[in-house]
C-alpha cells in the first residue's frame, strides 16, 4: 500500500508543492505543510484511494492546515514589508513583484479565495464547499482581498 | 476580465511559486504514518483501559465544580489610547511603559500617562522590544530576497531608555532573528538554511557575543529560549522538531539534553512558572488544556494539570510577576493563576474578540492592549500585587 502511495505522491508532489507555496506564501511553510497533508493521506490511504480522488484529498487538508493553523499566531511572523523593498528579482517583472509581496500582506483565508478563484478556476461555490462558508461569504473575502491588493499596489506605486 | 484580474491571474501561475520535490518529503510523511500506526496500536492494546480511565476523569471534571476565584477586591483599571493605534509590543518598568507600535515606539511616563519619548520611525518588520538592566533593544528584520528565511538578516538596535534615540545597529546573522530577555539576559536567536537553529547570549550594554546554545536537534520551523537556570547551567528551550514539538532543558556549556519532553500537541504559550515549574497550553479541538511540567525532570507533575474546558479556543497563556494569565479572547475574560500551584487567583473582563494582544508587567500590575486602547491594571487583590 504504501509503494502505491509513493508511487503515486512521488508524480503529484511538484504540483501540491506549488499549491501549498501559493497558498501559505513561504517555501519552508509549505513543505511542512505538505509533509502533514501527506501523512494524513497515507494513514487513510486504503480509504482515500477507493475513492479514486487522492488529490483532491490532499489538497483539501492542505488548505484546511493553511487555514487553520493557529499556532502561527504566536510563532514567527516573516514581515510582508521589510523596511526597503528589495529590487524585484531580475528575471521578474517588476509588476508581478508587487502583486506577490502583496499577496503576502493578505490574511490566510482571504489569500486561500484568490488562489482557489484565480489559480484553481474553482467557482464561487466549490470554493463555499472547499472553505466550509458560504457563498456570502466567499464573495467579501474575495472583495475585501481584492480591495486590499488593489490599496497595496496603489500605496506602492505612490511610494515610488 | 480586467486587467488587474489578468495580472493576478499571471503573478499566480508564474513559475516562480514552483518548489523543487525533495522526495525527502515523502520519507518525512511515512515516518510520520509509521508513528501514528504505533500509536494507534498501542491505544488499541490499552483502549479498554483508557476508556474506563477518561469515563472516570470525566465523571470527576463534571462534578467537581471548577474552585471559585477568591473574591477580588478593587482593581484600578486605567485606559490610554495607544499612540499610533497599534501597538506590537510592551514593555514595563518602575517609571514607563514602552510601546512598539506600529512605526514607532512610544516611552509613556508611568506618573503623567503621557507619551514622554517617540523613536524614529520603525519599520514593520521590528519584531521584538526588551529591556535587559536598564538598556532598551529593539531587533528589526531586514528581507533582501524570495527566500526569506535564507536570505534573511536583522539588526540589534540599542536605544536610550529615556529619549528612544538609537544607538549602535548590531548585525544578527541567520533568518528568523528574534530577541529575548530571559532571566535577566538578552539572547538572540536565528536559524540557518540547514534549519539549525543558535541562540546567541550577549551583552545587556553593547550587545557583544558572550556565547552560542546550539539545540543538538533540527528544529526546523521554530525554536525558543524560555528560561536560563545558572546555578544548574542549564537553558530551558522549546524546539519545533520535524517530527514533533520537545520542551527540553539543554546544557548550557555541551548544548546536550538534560532531560526532554515531547508535546504530542504543540503549545502555545510555553511560560515559566515559579518553583521549578514550566507551564504551557494545549489547544484542542472542544477545549485548552494547560499542562504543568517539573523543569528538572522534564515530567508532566501528575494531576498537576489544570483542566480549562472552555469551547471555543484559541486562549493564550502569559507568565507575567509569578503568574499565569489566561487570555479567552471570545469569551472576553482574563484569568489569573497561581505561577506555582496553578491555583485560580481571580478573572478580570477584557475587550471580547481581541487579536494579538501585548502583554506586559510586574507583581502588582498587569498591563495588556488591545483595539487602540492600553489597559493598566493595579491593585491588592488575590492575584495582583502577590496577594
Amino acid at each position: 500500500m504504501d509503494a502505491e502511495f509513493r508511487d503515486w505522491a512521488g508524480v503529484r508532489l511538484p504540483a501540491l508543492l506549488r499549491y501549498a507555496h501559493l497558498l501559505t506564501g513561504d517555501p519552508h511553510r509549505a513543505e511542512d505543510v505538505v509533509q502533514t497533508a501527506l501523512t494524513r493521506t497515507l494513514l487513510g490511504w486504503s480509504r482515500v484511494h477507493r475513492k479514486d480522488d487522492p488529490e483532491g484529498y490532499v489538497r483539501r487538508t492542505i488548505l484546511r492546515l493553511v487555514i487553520n493553523d493557529r499556532r502561527r499566531s504566536w510563532r514567527e511572523h516573516l514581515t510582508a514589508s521589510p523596511p526597503e523593498p528589495p529590487p524585484p528579482p531580475l528575471a521578474e517583472p517588476e509588476e508581478r513583484w508587487a502583486m506577490r509581496a502583496a499577496l503576502a500582506t493578505l490574511p490566510p483565508r482571504q489569500r486561500a479565495v484568490l488562489v482557489l478563484r484565480y489559480y484553481e478556476d474553482m467557482s464561487e461555490a466549490q470554493i463555499a464547499e472547499a472553505l466550509g462558508c458560504s457563498q456570502g461569504t466567499v464573495k467579501s473575502q474575495a472583495s475585501k482581498a481584492l480591495a486590499k491588493l488593489r490599496a497595496h499596489l496603489n500605496e506602492t506605486e505612490v511610494t515610488k | 476580465m480586467s486587467d488587474f484580474d489578468e495580472r493576478l491571474r499571471a503573478t499566480l501561475a508564474d513559475e516562480r511559486w514552483a518548489l523543487p520535490a525533495d522526495l525527502a518529503l515523502l520519507d518525512g510523511a511515512e515516518a510520520g504514518a509509521r508513528r501514528v500506526r504505533r500509536r494507534r496500536a498501542a491505544g488499541a492494546v490499552l483502549g479498554t483501559l483508557a476508556a474506563a480511565t477518561a469515563a472516570v476523569l470525566a465523571f470527576t471534571l463534571v462534578r467537581a465544580p471548577e474552585r471559585e476565584p477568591r473574591p477580588p477586591r478593587p482593581v484600578t483599571s486605567i485606559t490610554l489610547p495607544v499612540p499610533g493605534g497599534v501597538a506590537r509590543e510592551l514593555v514595563l518598568t518602575r517609571d514607563s511603559l514602552y510601546v512598539l507600535g506600529k512605526s514607532h515606539i512610544y516611552r509613556i511616563d508611568r506618573a503623567t500617562r503621557r507619551v514622554a519619548a517617540t523613536s524614529r520611525k520603525v519599520s514593520v518588520a521590528a519584531l521584538d522590544l526588551v529591556m535587559v538592566e536598564g538598556t532598551l533593544w529593539v531587533s528589526e528584520r531586514q528581507i533582501t530576497g524570495k527566500r526569506a528565511r535564507k536570505d534573511t538578516f536583522s539588526f540589534l538596535h540599542r536605544l536610550d531608555a529615556r529619549t528612544l534615540q538609537f544607538g549602535e545597529a548590531i548585525p544578527v546573522p541567520g533568518g528568523m532573528a528574534r530577541t529575548t530577555a530571559v532571566a535577566g539576559t538578552l539572547w538572540s536567536r536565528s536559524v540557518d538554511r540547514f534549519g539549525r537553529w543558535t541562540f546567541t547570549q550577549r551583552d545587556p550594554r553593547d550587545g557583544r557575543v558572550l556565547g552560542t546554545l546550539r539545540p543538538p536537534w533540527n528544529c526546523g520551523s521554530n525554536a525558543e529560549i524560555a528560561d536560563i537556570d545558572r546555578k544548574a547551567g542549564t537553558a530551558l528551550i522549546s524546539c519545533w522538531k520535524p517530527d514533533g514539538q520537545v520542551i527540553a532543558t539543554l546544557d548550557l556549556t555541551t548544548g546536550g539534553a538534560r532531560a526532554q519532553l515531547g508535546v504530542q500537541d504543540g503549545t502555545h504559550g510555553l511560560t515559566l512558572g515559579t518553583k521549578g515549574m514550566v507551564w504551557y497550553l494545549t489547544d484542542h479541538l472542544t477545549h485548552v488544556r494547560i499542562h504543568q511540567v517539573d523543569v528538572a525532570t522534564m515530567r508532566q507533575r501528575p494531576g498537576g494539570d489544570l483542566a480549562a474546558v472552555r469551547p471555543a479556543p484559541p486562549d493564550l497563556l502569559t507568565g507575567v510577576g509569578g503568574r499565569l494569565w489566561l487570555r479567552s479572547p471570545k469569551q472576553g475574560a482574563l484569568t489569573c493563576y497561581d505561577g506555582a500551584t496553578g491555583r485560580r487567583l481571580a478573572s478580570y473582563a477584557m475587550p471580547r474578540n481581541a487579536g494579538s494582544l501585548p502583554v506586559a508587567g510586574d507583581e502588582g500590575t498587569f498591563v495588556h492592549a488591545s483595539g487602540g486602547t492600553i489597559t493598566i491594571m493595579s491593585g491588592t487583590d488575590g492575584c495582583l500585587a502577590g496577594g
